[in-house]
């Protein structure tokens, strides 16, 4: 698509990130087939809306309930400390 | 005869009002993260970051400004007392014989016990502005740093959801490898971010108990201030 790029508010000015996260948001639009999460990404992606404010909708919530719920679950059975441990972050 | 002592005794008030400072500068929503927001702070940091910023900061701080305020112009009203006392010590002088060196006595003892309290209430209001003052300098910090938690923590949620989506082993099978491989970036910068806050807390609570031991003297100094009585007769 050829849109001129904004960077997203929670980017901070950080442009490859605010790609990375546009780019998460479309797919998980394509990938829930949800017409409301849609045309939110579609608002985020022009300019209209910014992240904050999605991630502040029913719509955000109700997607998180079905992707991110099992994800917190299942986090139960380890901790922050052995994450980093497990994986150190080549950047840092 | 300089201005009444109690023309010092008017209505006191915030010279840098601090109202809802924490929910003005976030807003509602950074008060209110989304359940998923605090659910993965909890993870990371052990702990909620808004709840715990609501229980330690929100307070009414203008009061104790303007609290600060009102003590000092108390102080104010024992200073101009004192400085009252010495001119009508002045204005009697003339007078003389035993009463009226008792009286004069008796006008230079109270005029600087005035003086001695003037110092310690004036004391107590600079010790409490300094409070007030390190919470809203401490308040401002963490509005900052909660709001960058915020973005931080919003960035990982929308990164798990769409590796969620893409992978097909099912979302609970991937969650430790997907929050690690994904959002790790973000997940340290909660955890750093948090513990900034933390030494930030510390510092300025080590700041407030400093002053609190400050007015606490204030106050003792005061209880052990002695009104001298009125000469007999």
């Amino acid at each position: 698509m050829d849109e001129p790029e904004i960077v997203v508010d929670v980017a901070r000015g950080d442009a490859t990130l605010s790609r990375e996260i546009v780019t998460s948001l479309r797919s998980i639009a394509d990938a829930t087939g949800d017409p409301a999460f849609a045309k939110l990404v579609d608002q985020v992606t022009s300019g209209e809306l910014g992240v904050r404010e999605l991630a502040g909708t029913e719509v955000f919530s109700s997607m998180l309930d079905r992707l991110v719920a099992p994800v917190l679950e299942s986090l139960k059975e380890t901790t922050f400390e052995d994450l980093v441990e497990e994986r150190p972050d080549p950047h840092m | 005869m300089s201005a009444r002592p109690d023309e010092a005794l008017v209505e006191p008030t915030a010279s840098d009002p601090i109202p809802d400072l924490l929910e003005r500068t976030l807003g509602l929503y950074y008060l209110s993260p989304s359940f998923y927001v605090a659910e993965l702070c909890k993870f990371v940091v052990g702990t909620d970051p808004w709840a715990w910023a609501a229980q330690y900061y929100a307070g009414d701080w203008a009061t104790v400004l303007r609290a600060s305020d009102a003590v000092d112009r108390l102080a104010t009203f024992h200073r101009e007392y004192a400085t009252a006392v010495e001119e009508v010590h002045g204005t009697v002088a003339p007078w003389s014989g035993s009463a009226a060196h008792a009286a004069g006595l008796y006008l230079t003892d109270l005029a600087a016990v005035l003086d001695e309290q003037a110092q310690a209430v004036h004391g107590i209001g600079r010790q409490l502005e300094q409070v007030a003052l390190a919470m809203y300098e401490l308040n401002q910090s963490f509005a900052e740093i909660l709001s960058v938690i915020t973005d931080a923590a919003i960035i990982a949620l929308v990164k798990w959801a769409a590796a969620g989506v893409v992978g097909a082993t099912g979302v609970g099978a991937i969650a430790s490898v997907v929050v690690a491989g994904t959002s790790l970036r973000e997940l340290k910068l909660i955890a750093d971010s948090w513990s900034r806050a933390m030494s930030i807390h510390t510092a300025v609570w080590t700041t407030v108990q400093g002053s609190m031991g400050l007015l606490v003297g204030h106050l003792t100094q005061i209880e052990n201030i002695e009104i001298p009585t009125l000469p007999a007769v």
